[in-house]
């Protein structure tokens, strides 16, 4: 019972075999020479963690069987060399023991295997003991002797690998900056990516601010351009900005979840009373790079008709007519204050009066004087949005005929 | 004299020429794409006026537009930069606060506008009052002759 125990130790220490090094350096100048694999034996004290320290000694007898010759050298504690065969490991590492070596390397003979020494009766033993290869025993026998003016450091190596701590710790040093960085990088992108996303999508606040209009025959709509269906008789409608029409439940999610525009013609959808200047100039790009639609001459700031906001988005709809209305009405539609800009391109029939009375002193010195135009009742308040276009210039011409 | 003027975007996209000397068209595009690119390639804080081949280049930038005109050795920069902002104030004027869409969708009011302005590469007409008459009479007269119907007029023609 107590053989086969032993035997499965011998096979847990073999397959977890305690591998140290024995290190070998030159007296005069302390440098480390060359390193040898070893095995600690099961029997006698452990090698410390800090490593023994001292001289080879050939054993004489080589086999250590009998009575070995006590270590010439005074100074320091010395290491027996000694064959292995003959007898058990233990007897061997006795005889070191009793000639006053403070450790004993056994050397394989015909084999370079290294085992873990083990032994019978191996109460008594005080000393360590290593277990060494025969290539290793015959190099250690033949160049690194105590005579030829080496000593060795047998180090407790308990890494499977050799790890340099020294150049271990200036890696996790790089690999740890790299990733804080890197983790920084990451989250000022994403807070960029959320701000931008944010400043894209529409404000629930604002949405509800937008108009619904419950369909009803005859209106001028007729297909969701999202879902494709046909309106049906009550259905809500989201009158865009731009006179476009949608599905509520359409185009909300759009506007809210996705960007601020319209899906057909791409205009930003803005709310009633919103800051235009302010989600203008945040438009596209994050920087306040001039776009197509930055005024050429910024605006004035002792004239203050001008409109500090681009004319153009005040004329949403209107871009291809703009020219020829803008001349021949006197009044400049471009004149508002923003929040009249904005009411104008939901209310169009009462915005019409507003902007006639806010408008530009200057352009009244160039052009006629304004004529007061009153509106006609159109049937419903989407042919009023279309109208709007064209409506003053018509008027205005008559005016001028006439 | 000047010898052409070019209004370029930012992305380099030309936006109007004038051209008051003739070249081939071949000839045309080469200056054009050439000039963009130097112009393009300057930084904010460097000089608007620049030699090249026998002409001077005089360049200004209003927002996303660049403004550039080529004149000859004789000519006076100064007064082709006064010329440039003139135009710019005129289109502001006619526009209300212009941008590039406005340019880019009403170019002909921009061709007639400069029209007024320039003949021949000289300046014809320095009132500003008087151009924008002028461009407003012409409106109107487009506007009689080409009577409009009701579906033009609410833009389904």
């Amino acid at each position: 019972m107590l053989e086969k125990a032993r035997a499965f130790i011998a096979l847990i220490a073999f397959v977890t075999t305690i591998r140290c090094d024995i290190n070998i350096y030159t007296k005069d100048q302390q440098q480390l020479d060359i390193e040898f694999k070893d095995a600690e034996s099961l029997f006698g004290p452990g090698i410390p963690n800090d490593g023994i320290k001292g001289y080879i000694v050939n054993a004489i007898p080589e086999d250590g069987c009998s009575k070995i010759k006590p270590p010439p050298l005074k100074i320091g504690s010395c290491f027996a060399l000694i064959k292995r065969g003959n007898c058990n490991f233990d007897v061997k590492v006795r005889n070191a023991q009793n000639s006053n070596y403070s450790l004993a390397i056994v050397y394989n003979v015909n084999s370079s295997i290294i085992l873990p020494m083990d032994g019978s009766n191996v109460s008594d033993i005080n000393i360590p003991s290593v277990f060494v290869g025969e290539n290793t025993g015959h190099g250690l026998k033949d160049y690194y002797l105590y005579t030829n003016g080496f000593f060795v450091i047998i180090d407790n190596n308990q890494f499977p690998f050799d790890i340099n701590l020294n150049l271990l710790l200036p890696f996790a040093v790089t690999v740890a900056v790299c990733f804080f960085i890197m983790l920084g990088f990451m989250l000022v992108k994403w807070i960029k990516d959320r701000r931008r996303a944010f400043r894209h999508r529409l404000p629930t606040s604002t949405l509800r601010k937008i108009p619904i209009s419950t369909f009803v025959k005859g209106d001028p709509y007729d297909t969701c351009a999202i879902c494709l269906d046909d309106y049906m008789e009550g259905d809500k409608l989201r009158i865009l900005p731009c006179a476009h029409a949608y599905h509520c439940k359409c185009i909300d999610p759009w506007l809210t979840c996705n960007r601020r525009f319209c899906p057909i013609c791409k205009r930003r959808v803005y709310g009633n009373n919103e800051d235009l200047h302010a989600v203008a100039y945040s438009s596209d790009t994050d920087s306040d790079e001039p776009n197509d639609r930055t005024p050429l001459v910024p605006s004035r700031i002792n004239n203050s008709n001008s409109l500090g906001v681009g004319t153009f988005r005040s004329f949403r709809g209107r871009v291809f007519t703009r020219g020829r209305s803008a001349n021949t009405v006197p009044v400049h539609p471009p004149v508002l204050s923003s929040i009249n800009v904005a009411s104008a391109d939901y209310d169009t029939a009462s915005s019409q009066t507003d902007s006639s009375d806010s408008m530009s002193s200057d352009f009244q010195n160039v052009y006629d004087p304004p004529v007061h135009r009153s509106h006609s009742n159109s049937a419903d308040n989407s042919s009023q949005v279309i109208m709007n276009n064209a409506e003053p210039s018509g008027t205005n011409i008559q005016n001028h005929i006439v | 004299m000047m010898h052409f003027m070019l209004l370029f975007s930012r992305q380099g996209k030309l936006r109007l020429q004038k051209w008051y000397v003739a070249h081939p068209d071949k000839v045309k595009k080469k200056i054009t794409r050439e000039l963009i690119t130097t112009i393009l390639a300057r930084k904010p804080k460097m000089c608007s006026f620049l030699e090249w081949k026998e002409l001077k280049i005089v360049y200004k930038r209003y927002a996303s537009l660049y403004f550039c005109c080529a004149i000859e050795q004789n000519d006076n920069e100064l007064l082709t930069l006064e010329i440039i902002h003139r135009y710019v104030e005129l289109l502001d004027k006619y526009f209300g606060s212009v941008c590039e869409l406005d340019i880019i969708f009403n170019f002909e009011k921009a061709y007639f506008i400069l029209d007024e302005l320039l003949l021949g590469g000289e300046i014809q007409e320095t009132s500003k009052k008087n151009v924008l008459k002028a461009i407003s009479a012409q409106d109107l007269l487009q506007e009689e002759e080409t009577p409009q119907t009701f579906f033009e007029d609410h833009g389904l023609g």
